[in-house]
């Protein structure tokens, strides 16, 4: 090969000691933006009203190097109160979600949730979130928000305000409508916009269901205009992608520029509608739990399990801890992999992963016959809203199962075979008769016949005992051969 | 009208030696579905008139719009066969006793290239074929294909020299400049015959020969033909001769001196060719008298040739009366009838021949026999060609052939599709036929049953099925072997609806549509993008036409067309590439290299395939391509799809565990191998020899986890340190023309990085016949750009052909290469630029 196609390749061996590590998009925060004396007000008032003596602070990665100023704040002000205070800095899943497992092995009674948070509803431990402050310069913004206003003007526009944002919403409370004349956000944008009708709301909603509410209360939804003040992030893409807007601008805080942005688009659902497809095909389901503080997840895998039995596909519970390549690669027989997860957790996008991964939504979509021909006019990230009660919520009517079908990314034909007698069975764990001296049976309800190696032979009574050797201990990265 | 009811069809269906299934096939525009014509009409099923215009088979609309054939249309006939000509049915096998009906189930196919797939369809479920070929423009590029596909589906076919009309009155060639020609295509057709065939061979002898009466000649527009057999009988009586030695007279070098009134063997003064005096001068004659309104010499000749014509007819004259006088003279469906029933086999001679290139199982069990035997007391093997639409939108007819056992209505049949095993469950189901029809062409007619040797529809099968398959009632049946298709589906383009709402209308269009056509792809791709693959521009045309109105029903927005690559590589690696696992306790060492020349083609026909016996295999490849038989035995696996023309190959010493992870590597492999590194398509070509492998002493450290990703990169590292190289797919063009328009012809060529490789005058005519290869991606509009750059005179002909190395680094940022795998990273939402190496290579 000739060194000039080497070279487009290759690097030289010390570009490595050069590398740039990847910095993360969002400024680095400082510790005043995340611990001022509102926040110090609020979490002291919090725990002594509430009398809670083992306190958790769960820091994302990137404010981790305030932590320990932070908890030793706490503590000194505490002191009093008898109060032991931890940091929780390993997250499972995602910095956004509640660790209430690390929690407990410290057996705290309450936990302290800094910066982004993805607000599922914990359901063991009682948390107060607190957020960052991040400044704004509103003047500056309001000239950019100027340039809409030809656009905004007789539509409804939506304000959402990124979580390093929402002090702006608390200081004056959205309600005051009436103070007509006084200097609020409120009237600032609408003086600035002049549309039809402003609304500014939090994100994420505080509670989760009031946020509900206020959408469903919207008519012209396809027609509002959105506004989201903080930067191009995952909470943004969450957003945009479940709520359906004519169009989003991102109004990025730290910079106090204006872009505009629709990632709900065609080409998205389009991309998406290939895994769905991948879904459809799939013969054995990896149902991944990536949440353990998420209300109703055991309820969306019975629900999966249910609609992935009636069209003859096996389902596989699954628990790993934070996914990886690697991790899920272990299960060469599964098909197609099903995240539940809190909604911020997207990793369904990259190519790495051996088998694709989709979302509840899109398994939902594949599996659920309610959904067949139906275009989803906005994503659901959300999979509590797929469940009963949910406002994407479809019945599942297995009588509806058609099963067989043409796959568009096989061009075969898919669905178990028609002759009905065999009903799949779940996997089972049961004690095995007597008759072949076998001590128990592990039907995981996936078939490694396709494999070539099954296995070692133990060719009972055809070997020599081997003699006792000194076997490897200790951890695999401790072993001295490599 | 119609002369047959359909309870006479079912009767006839039980006497399986008086069945002929067979296809009309031939180049496009010689004439099929007019000729099919004549006999739709001599069944009575239009009127003899109109026969030559009807034509019955093409059935929708864009196809009498356009006139030509799209899909191919089966329609079943009674026929009687006369006395007289029973006796020439000799086979005892041929042919029940005392019974004089004969049921042609006839399948009238598409001529045009891009809609082959039809063809072999058609094929499958037929025994004999009728090839048509226009005598003005002689043996065409498809009539050598279609004529090479039936031989090898062990078709046995007669031939027909069509437009013999034109060939009198527009090119007024003399007697023996025709016969010149007719011996010329006759010869040209047998080489071909015997190229394909082998005479030894269980068909036997399939040669046409005008003298044995399986050539016929004549006009499908005019509705007149005749075989030597027709002529042979007119002069037998004055000859004193009988007909069959007459026959042999009539034909080659014989010559008869009017003077001495002796037969010679040789050309002389005197003589005259007895093809030419016989038959072509009485024709001539005709020809020439009522072309010329002679007529007293029209009155004098009719009585010649015993026409009397009808009281309305008198008063023609011109090509109507031609017409009406030749049709009366020698009706072509007569003649076919003739052709068809004695020289076509019927069901019970053909499947004898036919089952061990029909059936996928052992030759010896119960399905195997019973297809040889034709036996309709046997089980149930049919086999589903093909889907026809019904009136009722989104379902299908299930059209094939039954070649064993009785299929019936609400019987319960296994439904294997293609992708079957036997002893698995996978493309299986068990489910009862709703109903089973008879196809007559536009209409259908619901029947009881139907027993084997007949081809028929099924209704309620559609939707377990794709495109074909196999229906049986025997439990341990194998497949009927899927069909091999001349072309492939490499035109693609890129559908998406106008309003994205339309979305799962879309998908269900597709679905509908990769039903209703033998060879359309319909898939999605990981870009989200909708792409329908077809054969070429024409048939994509008519696939995004029917998804629109008839399938999917929506608005849609089209791409334009592209094209798909391969990837491959041009050197072997320059390094060893090492790969760790995420763990760093495995490594894998690999390399690649490419493939010797034809060995890619060699594993797509199928000639090396992971089915082979792996000593077998590596004897062809060390005797064919110079491989080492030791490293050639130990190929693990073929990929993309476990079958694609690339292997992985173990050149480890004595590894430990190796065979633990031989599954994860070769899930790695097939898909890296699927997913390239270059543009993420396909790779073709590739050879991966895995040298070395330190894996990590716990199996659960070595799992599929840790191997496969690793096994990805490794792959990677060594694709992209072997010279990485993009494959665009080439077609086959024929083009032909007069000679003024070859200039033409070379120059948009040259445009289109085409080059011509063959040209030749078609001997007799004034035509040329170009042979060039033409890069797919070029042949966009290249129909339309030959027609004006040559005044509308040269028509090409476009087949897939091979798939060819672009000139060009695509890691060179100035090549087209690599503008190639920029657009297409970028269709595809991959970052932009080249793969970076030290992302999949590791140093020790």
């Amino acid at each position: 090969m000739s060194n000039s196609t080497a070279s487009a390749f290759s690097s030289l061996d010390t570009a490595a000691l050069d590398r740039q590590t990847e910095v993360p998009d969002e400024h680095p925060v400082t510790f005043e933006q995340i611990w001022n004396e509102t926040h110090k007000k609020v979490s002291i008032g919090w725990i002594r009203q509430n009398g809670y003596k083992r306190i958790c602070l769960q820091f994302p990665d990137d404010y981790l190097p305030h932590s320990n100023a932070i908890s030793t704040c706490l503590q000194t002000a505490l002191a009093s109160d008898e109060c032991k205070i931890f940091i929780l800095a390993d997250t499972t899943y995602g910095s956004c979600c509640v660790d209430e497992i690390a929690a407990a092995h410290v057996e705290a009674d309450s936990v302290i949730h800094f910066g982004n948070a993805c607000r599922s509803k914990a359901s063991r431990l009682p948390v107060l979130y607190l957020y960052p402050v991040l400044p704004l310069q509103l003047p500056k913004v309001l000239q950019q928000l100027a340039a809409l206003q030809p656009e905004c003007e007789e539509r409804e526009v939506y304000v959402y305000l990124d979580i390093g944002y929402q002090h702006l919403c608390e200081q004056q409370p959205p309600s005051a409508e009436l103070a007509d004349g006084e200097d609020t956000l409120f009237s600032q944008v609408r003086e600035v916009l002049r549309p039809k009708k402003l609304y500014i709301e939090v994100y994420p909603p505080p509670a989760e269901d009031t946020a509900e509410s206020k959408q469903q209360a919207t008519e012209s939804s396809a027609e509002r205009i959105c506004i989201f003040i903080g930067g191009d992030n995952q909470r943004f893409a969450n957003l945009s992608l479940t709520t359906t807007a004519l169009q989003w601008h991102i109004l990025d805080g730290a910079t106090a520029t204006l872009s505009a942005k629709n990632p709900l688009t065609a080409q998205y659902i389009r991309r998406r509608y290939y895994y769905i497809e991948k879904c459809k095909d799939a013969q054995t389901l990896g149902l991944i739990v990536a949440t353990l503080s998420a209300v109703g997840y055991l309820d969306v895998v019975t629900r999966l399990q249910t609609m992935a039995k009636s069209r003859g596909v096996k389902t596989q519970l699954i628990s790993v801890g934070r996914i990886n390549p690697a991790k899920l690669a272990n299960f060469l027989e599964i098909d197609c992999f099903v995240l539940i997860g809190c909604p911020f957790n997207n990793m369904y996008n990259s190519k790495e992963y051996y088998k694709p991964i989709v979302s509840v939504f899109e398994a939902e979509m594949a599996l659920n016959p309610a959904w067949h021909m139906k275009y989803p006019e906005a994503y659901v990230t959300d999979f509590k809203q797929l469940l009963p009660e949910g406002r994407s919520f479809l019945s599942f009517d297995a009588d509806a199962v058609q099963v067989q079908d043409v796959s568009l990314v096989s061009g075969r034909m898919r669905g178990a075979t028609g002759s009905g007698d065999d009903a799949v069975e779940t996997a089972s764990n049961t004690v095995a008769t007597q008759a072949k001296m076998a001590l128990m049976t592990t039907d995981t309800g996936l078939t490694f016949e396709d494999r070539t190696w099954q296995g070692l032979d133990p060719m009972l009574g055809q070997t020599e005992p081997a003699k006792l050797q000194q076997g490897l201990s200790g951890i695999p990265i401790k072993y001295s051969h490599d | 009208m119609v002369n047959f009811t359909v309870d006479e069809i079912r009767g006839l269906m039980d006497k399986k030696r008086n069945i002929r299934n067979m296809s009309v096939i031939a180049h496009v525009d010689h004439g099929k579905s007019t000729l099919t014509d004549s006999l739709v009409s001599k069944a009575g099923i239009i009127a003899g008139a109109k026969a030559g215009e009807t034509r019955f088979t093409d059935t929708r609309k864009d196809e009498q719009e356009r006139c030509i054939t799209i899909k191919s249309t089966a329609i079943s006939m009674y026929f009687e066969v006369e006395e007289k000509d029973l006796v020439f049915i000799t086979h005892p096998d041929q042919r029940e006793k005392e019974c004089k009906g004969f049921l042609i189930n006839l399948i009238d196919s598409p001529g045009h290239v891009d809609f082959s797939s039809e063809v072999t369809a058609a094929l499958r479920v037929t025994d004999g074929a009728l090839v048509v070929v226009d005598c003005v423009s002689g043996v065409c590029v498809q009539t050598e294909t279609v004529l090479r596909q039936a031989i090898a589906e062990r078709i046995k076919p007669i031939l027909f020299m069509n437009k013999m009309d034109r060939a009198l009155l527009e090119l007024q060639l003399d007697a023996e400049e025709l016969y010149q020609t007719f011996q010329r295509i006759v010869e040209n057709v047998n080489v071909i015959i015997a190229t394909y065939n082998d005479d030894g061979g269980p068909m036997g002898e399939v040669r046409v020969d005008p003298s044995k009466g399986s050539v016929g000649f004549g006009s499908g527009l005019h509705g007149w033909a005749f075989t030597l057999k027709q002529f042979s009988e007119m002069y037998s009586e004055k000859f004193k001769i009988d007909v069959v030695k007459l026959m042999n007279r009539l034909w080659g070098e014989n010559f008869f001196n009017a003077k001495t009134k002796k037969w010679q063997k040789q050309k002389e003064v005197d003589n005259k060719r007895s093809f030419c005096m016989y038959i072509l001068d009485p024709i001539y004659k005709v020809f020439d008298a009522i072309m010329n309104y002679k007529k007293e010499e029209i009155e004098t000749l009719l009585t010649k040739i015993g026409v009397t014509l009808k009281h309305e007819d008198k008063d023609k004259d011109g090509k109507v009366l031609l017409k009406t006088v030749m049709r009366t003279w020698l009706p072509a469906g007569e003649a076919l009838l003739q052709m068809i029933a004695i020289h076509l086999p019927s069901p019970v001679v053909a499947q004898k021949y036919r089952m061990e290139m029909l059936y996928e199982g052992p030759h010896d069990d119960e399905a195997a026999v019973a297809v040889k035997n034709c036996d309709p007391d046997g089980p149930l093997m049919m086999y589903i060609s093909k889907m026809v639409p019904t009136s009722d939108k989104g379902r299908f007819y299930a059209f094939g052939r039954v070649f064993s056992g009785r299929v019936a209505t609400g019987q319960k049949c296994r439904i294997m599709g293609p992708n079957y095993t036997p002893g698995k469950k996978e493309d299986l189901y068990e489910k009862a036929i709703q109903r089973t029809i008879l196809m007559m062409g536009r209409y259908v007619e619901a029947i009881e049953d139907v027993p084997s040797g007949n081809i028929c529809g099924l209704v309620g099968v559609d939707q377990f099925l794709v495109k074909t398959g196999t229906i049986t009632t025997f439990k341990d049946a194998h497949n009927m072997k899927v069909m091999k298709f001349s072309v492939s589906p490499v035109v693609r383009v890129a559908v998406e609806p106008k309003n994205p709402a339309d979305l799962p209308k879309l998908v269900e269009g597709l679905k509908r549509l990769a039903k209703s056509d033998p060879m359309v792809q319909c898939i999605i791709e990981e870009s989200g993008e909708h792409i329908i693959a077809g054969a070429g521009e024409l048939h994509l045309e008519i696939c995004l036409k029917d998804l629109e109105e008839d399938h999917a029903c929506i608005p849609l927005k089209k791409s334009d067309p592209v094209v798909s690559y391969r990837e491959t590589v041009n050197e072997e690696s320059n390094q060893m590439c090492l790969s760790k696992s995420p763990n760093k306790h495995n490594r894998l060492l690999m390399k690649a290299l490419p493939m010797p020349d034809g060995l890619p083609e060699d594993i797509d026909n199928g000639d090396v395939s992971s089915k082979d016996d792996f000593k077998v295999r590596a004897r062809y490849l060390a005797e064919k391509y110079d491989y080492d038989v030791t490293e050639a035995r130990k190929i693990w696996c073929f990929g993309p799809d476990g079958t694609g023309p690339n292997f992985i190959l173990d050149c480890t010493k004595s590894v430990q565990y190796l065979n633990e992870i031989k599954d994860s590597v070769v899930a790695g492999f097939q898909w890296a191998s699927k997913e390239g590194i270059m543009a993420d398509e396909n790779l073709r070509g590739v050879r991966f020899n895995i040298y070395d492998v330190t894996l990590h002493a716990d199996a659960i450290h070595r799992g599929g986890g840790q191997i496969i990703p690793t096994t990805r990169r490794c792959l990677y590292a060594a694709a992209i340190t072997a010279g990485p190289r993009l494959m665009e797919p080439v077609y086959l063009c024929e083009i032909q023309c007069p000679e003024v328009a070859v200039g033409g012809i070379y120059g948009v060529l040259n445009r289109r990085r085409g080059h011509v490789f063959e040209e030749n005058q078609v001997v007799g005519t004034p035509m040329f016949v170009v042979k060039a290869y033409l890069p797919v991606n070029e042949s966009f509009g290249f129909t339309a750009d030959l027609r004006s750059n040559t005044g509308g005179q040269a028509f090409p002909q476009c087949v897939f052909d091979h798939w060819q190395v672009l000139p060009g680094d695509p890691c060179e940022p100035s090549s087209k290469p690599y503008q190639i795998v920029q657009d297409t990273r970028k269709r595809k939402g991959l970052k932009d630029g080249l793969p970076d190496l030290s992302q999949y290579l590791d140093k020790l």
